[in-house]
């Protein structure tokens, strides 16, 4: 009971981690669409026009949010009298794929079935879209606009501050409610209990899918990992795409948010029909875009994330989960969640001392004419700048995601040494720490080639494959504390990852 | 007074927002009570990555075991080593489509495991498009001639494949080495 309960708050805080990020970006977001006025963002998302739900997949795909982080936006569009299926449009597909997913996607999944996948999200979003303001017509909400706010630095402070008091805002509690979904799923579903539920042979796969991905929580990275593995696995097209869509669209905190601005009937009618509407494309796609040649490895640990972490038999469970944690917490997610914290004091301290925005009012204060040393930009020149600035950030972020193959060796050098020692000495937790990172250089290995337009020779791919059946079978070995097996395929493992390395130098 | 009216709204709130979350949290629980029913098992042991009986320890073995289940399927040669966990043909095919990683996961230069990948690359492209069980077309006809030919043609590969072995004296003097 005790590692159940731990168990879920790690799983919790695991999510708050990677969602740290593009809740940020979230409300950034939010926080300029509030600023920029009701008819400026009504506009951006096609004044609800014919054109808004292909725009708000357009800017779904651009912009780096995730499910939790999406939010926030939504509320801002709910705000500005946004189409109620143009909001759950965005809300779906803006979390689905972000440059840097799809361009992993492209190059370790089929790139036949990231297209395929691409395309049919914006089918969903079309025929949701279309069928929610059809069906629930009038939905847009009419609020009154918020007062203008002077060119210049204040109304960049009167951004930084809508986000402190939207960190504290009632939206929160909704991505909280999502991450809560994170923990109860974890106490469903025991440690491992989903390695075999998306078999390619399994008809019921893609709807236990369902069922599992709607609560659980995925940034579009970790989505695109897991589609990955499971092409890799041979594992069930169907499932993948399921998985995709509601795993990493949907969480619990936004059908929370969903029946609470349109009421919960709306929202299961909704819900509902997108399940079955997701499920008749996932099984059209499934077969035909089965991968040829893959060997079904009849199992798969892509979803090991959704279940407890601790099985039986894990001895001193707090201290486990306290290294669980440290060892998931990237750089960049401790960054964000320190921004977030900054973030929330503030709107701690501007909730109590100025719970009627003052302080605003204050920055609202001065006039336009009154600034001389600032230049006005029509909107045109700062949604294009805007438009463009997302495009270039995303490549940059594409080429600092994926570095160059001098500086992937370096790194994966160091992993690979740091694994094959804890293999061969018994230290099956360091290996085991190890194991994810030394796949995730390989894949980029693969995706900086693609990227840069570097070709990787059949030669090379197999020494590639070669070395990543090494880790896969170490993990195994590692996991059942195999002394033996682990010292055997450790050593396996450091010659099989010379080879590869020295095919790339041979080639050079 | 409107410090009073503050804490019943926010009681009330907490308290709308705690039985949401358990409403949620009990839907779930449902939810997925009734998955792990579907899966039919607890789930709590590591499932094995399966190494299947009949992959040969290398390269040269992998020839060798052509060589023999060709000569069974085409002139019913007897086998030594009947395979257990599959029928003879899917072994072959297997066996076959196994050879360009066996020959990777040695020091074969790229030139020498380009003619081993050229000569079964049509092969195993054939094998995936097939729909039918292997036993039904691999033992006649132009695949099985490949398949048949497939030691005679990487010979020289496989030479220097065996010219690259530590001998099993080396090892074995090694091993008595060892405290």
């Amino acid at each position: 009971m005790e590692s159940m309960i731990i168990g879920a708050v790690v799983r919790i805080l695991q999510g708050a981690m990677q969602a740290a990020p593009t809740v940020i970006i979230g409300l950034l977001v939010a926080a300029i669409f509030q600023r920029m006025g009701r008819d400026v963002t009504n506009k951006i998302f096609g004044a609800n026009s014919w054109r808004s739900l292909p725009q708000a997949w357009g800017l779904g795909m651009l912009l780096p949010v995730c499910s939790l982080g999406a939010i926030p936006i939504m509320s801002e569009m709910r705000r500005a009298g946004v189409a109620g299926g143009v909001i759950l449009a965005f809300g779906l597909t803006a979390p689905l794929f972000n440059p840097v997913s799809v361009l992993y996607g492209l190059t370790l999944s089929d790139p036949r079935a990231i297209i395929v996948f691409t395309l049919c999200s914006l089918v969903i979003v079309t025929v949701m879209g279309t069928a929610w303001d059809w069906i629930f017509r009038k939905s847009e909400q009419a609020i009154e606009p918020i007062g203008p706010m002077p060119y210049g630095w204040r109304r960049l402070v009167a951004v930084l501050v809508t986000m402190a008091r939207m960190s504290v805002g009632r939206d929160m509690l909704f991505v909280v409610a999502g991450l809560v979904g994170v923990g109860l799923l974890s106490l469903c579903l025991p440690a491992g209990s989903l390695q075999s539920a998306a078999e390619e042979k399994d008809a019921f796969a893609p709807i236990r899918m369902a069922a599992i991905a709607i609560p659980a929580y995925a940034t579009p990275m970790v989505a695109m990992v897991q589609l990955a593995s499971m092409f890799q696995h041979g594992n069930s097209i169907a499932a993948a795409f399921t998985l995709l869509v509601l795993g990493t669209g949907l969480n619990v905190g936004m059908l929370w948010w969903t029946a609470q601005h349109y009421g919960l009937k709306k929202m299961l009618s909704w819900v509902g029909m997108l399940v079955a509407f997701v499920l008749v494309l996932a099984y059209t796609v499934g077969k035909p875009l089965y991968p040829e040649g893959v060997e079904p490895a009849g199992h798969t640990h892509a979803f090991d994330n959704y279940c407890a972490p601790f099985g039986e038999g894990v001895e001193n469970v707090p201290a486990a989960a306290l290294k669980m944690l440290n060892d998931s917490l990237l750089p960049h997610e401790l960054v964000s969640l320190v921004g977030l914290g900054i973030l929330i004091l503030m709107g701690g301290i501007l909730r109590i001392a100025d719970g009627r925005g003052g302080f605003e009012l204050f920055l609202a204060s001065a006039k336009n004419e009154d600034l001389k040393n600032d230049i006005v930009l029509p909107g045109y020149v700062i949604g294009g700048v805007t438009i463009c600035g997302l495009v270039v950030a995303s490549i940059a972020a594409c080429y600092m995601y994926y570095p160059s193959r001098e500086e992937i060796f370096a790194e994966m050098k160091i992993v690979n040494t740091e694994l094959v020692s804890s293999a061969t000495s018994g230290d099956f937790d360091t290996g085991l720490y190890w194991i994810p990172i030394h796949e995730d250089w390989m894949r980029k290995l693969q995706v900086s080639a693609y990227l840069r337009r570097q070709s990787i020779s059949r030669y090379q791919q197999m020494k590639i494959k070669v070395v990543e059946e090494g880790i896969e079978l170490l993990e195994h070995a590692l996991e059942d504390k195999d002394k033996a097996k682990s010292d055997l395929l450790g050593k396996k493992l450091g010659v099989s990852y010379f080879r590869m390395r020295m095919s790339f130098v041979s080639a050079q | 007074m409107k410090r009073e009216n503050r804490i019943v709204d926010w009681n009330s709130l907490v308290c709308s927002c705690v039985g949401r979350i358990r409403t949620i949290g009990v839907f779930m629980i449902a939810i997925a009570m009734l998955l792990t029913g579907c899966q039919g098992k607890q789930g709590v042991e590591e499932e094995d990555h399966h190494i299947p009986e009949h992959l040969p320890a290398d390269f040269d073995q992998a020839l060798t075991r052509i060589e023999q289940l060709a000569a069974h399927l085409g002139t019913g040669a007897a086998l030594e080593k009947m395979p257990t966990e599959v029928n003879v043909s899917t072994e072959l095919r297997d066996v076959v489509r196994w050879l360009p990683e066996l020959a990777a996961q040695s020091d074969l230069a790229e030139e020498d495991w380009n003619q081993v990948d050229r000569a079964t690359v049509d092969l195993i492209e054939k094998f995936a498009k097939s729909q039918e069980p292997p036993e039904r077309w691999i033992g006649e006809g132009e695949v099985f001639s490949a398949i048949a030919d497939l030691p005679k043609k990487l010979a020289e590969v496989r030479q220097k494949y065996r010219d690259m072995q530590v001998p099993d004296v080396v090892i074995e003097a090694e091993a008595g080495d060892r405290p």
